[in-house]
């Protein structure tokens, strides 16, 4: 197996807004911008690991609101209800909407959790240079990209059943604290897998043990 | 290797592998070698094809946002609602973070990718590069990320199921307008930008 070369290795950075490479010819520190169109080169995305990982913590602890907390609340003449987002996914299954149950339970449950479990093993693996399955986790950091913005999914329920429902003493759908939290969760786990490097996967200490 | 002019190499950007380029048949894909990522592809339509979708895209645009996406109907009360009637009732309601989050994923950034889209696209059509075409890809590139209109398209769905049980729901022309939105724009999203950038460099400004 031939070792692989990397633009690294060969003093050439790429160029992350129009993919022009470049010679690195300046001095270390220099501010280097891509001749074709003008943004900063980095070998690497610059903080990455730090900015991976403030994000993630932020997620972390607000992911603890946006379940715990009441995300909308409906009133109507049979009386008034409080909604979570896992009571959200019960109504719907309750409902005989399985199909829609387990997709709402995806976007909203499974998506969001596995998401930040799997920025904290890439953010952790990269720190520690690990050898550790890297195409395994270069896939699951194409997965994360690809997913991601899937737990977006409730924030536009919400926005819609309060904006649609609005018929005053008849029935009213009303906001929850739960929803801001949430809605913030699915942002800044966005910010963070935009923030992580992937190229730190593979950054490791020897070249190309598998 | 390190003979090779640099404009004959491609590095991976999900893991920093150089590659050499190689000639590719339209609507091929490279992966990387060493990570499996998408390298490049070639791009089965031209300028010309880009622009149509990105035109077709823009009526869609236009449509799933004139059109109301829906009318509901509870106890004789009944209201026809747009997709901005329905943020703008959101937001009054004190739904102030989902409004804003919806307005940006579903209005503000398929908007701009859009014109952006259009904007590089209407003269490379035509041969030539467009002024200040570094910017307009820069925010091509930037709020790609942010567009949502098929997860909103979804949430429309749940959201008039769990309706249901309250009021009768009918979906009006504007949701369905958003369900050839989502087809369209994913169609545009997936410009491979380098090719766009190499296409307008040979070309005049």
């Amino acid at each position: 197996m031939t070792a692989t070369v990397t633009a690294r290795d060969l003093g050439l950075l790429p160029c992350s807004q129009c993919g022009l490479l470049s010679r690195e010819n300046g001095k270390a520190g220099d501010a280097l911008a891509c001749p074709r169109c003008g943004s900063a080169l980095h070998a690497r995305k610059p903080d990455s690991l730090a900015r991976t990982w403030a994000f993630l913590i932020a997620a972390m602890i607000l992911y603890v609101p946006a379940n715990t907390l009441t995300v909308m609340r409906t009133e109507s003449l049979f009386g008034t209800d409080d909604h979570t987002i896992l009571g959200g996914v019960v109504d719907l299954w309750k409902d005989g909407s399985w199909d829609l149950a387990a997709i709402v339970f995806i976007a909203s449950i499974v998506v969001p959790i596995l998401k930040m479990l799997a920025l904290a093993v890439l953010a952790l693996t990269a720190q520690r240079r690990s050898n550790w399955r890297r195409h395994q986790r270069a896939r699951l950091y194409r997965m994360l990209d690809a997913v991601g913005h899937w737990s977006m999914l409730d924030v536009y329920v919400v926005a819609l059943l309060v904006g649609l429902v609005r018929f005053r003493g008849i029935a009213e759908v009303l906001p929850g604290p739960g929803i801001a939290a949430f809605g913030a969760v699915v942002v800044l786990t966005l910010w963070s897998s935009m923030s992580l490097d992937p190229r730190l996967i593979w950054d490791t200490a020897d070249a190309d043990p598998a | 290797m390190t003979t090779l002019a640099v404009t004959q190499l491609l590095v991976c950007e999900q893991c920093d592998a150089v590659h050499r380029k190689a000639h590719m048949r339209r609507g091929e894909l490279a992966q990387c070698a060493r990570c499996g990522a998408r390298l490049e592809r070639a791009q089965r339509l031209t300028p010309d094809g880009m622009l149509a979708l990105t035109i077709a895209a823009a009526i869609m645009f236009v449509l799933a946002n004139v059109y109301p996406i829906v009318r509901v109907d509870v106890h004789g009360a009944h209201g026809v609602s747009t997709f901005w009637g329905a943020i703008l009732a959101s937001w009054e309601e004190g739904s102030e973070t989902t409004s804003v989050l919806a307005a940006v994923t579903v209005f503000f950034a398929p908007l701009a990718e859009l014109l952006a889209a259009a904007y590089v696209l209407i003269p490379l059509a035509r041969g030539r590069r467009a002024p200040h075409f570094a910017a307009a890809m820069r925010v091509l590139r930037l709020v790609g990320a942010w567009s949502m209109p098929e997860v909103f398209l979804l949430g429309a769905i749940v959201a008039l199921v769990k309706l249901g049980d309250l009021a009768t729901v009918d979906p009006g022309i504007g949701l369905w307008a958003f369900g050839a939105l989502t087809w369209l724009i994913t169609l545009v999203t997936a410009f491979d930008h380098q090719w766009l950038w190499d296409t307008a460099m040979e070309s005049p400004a």
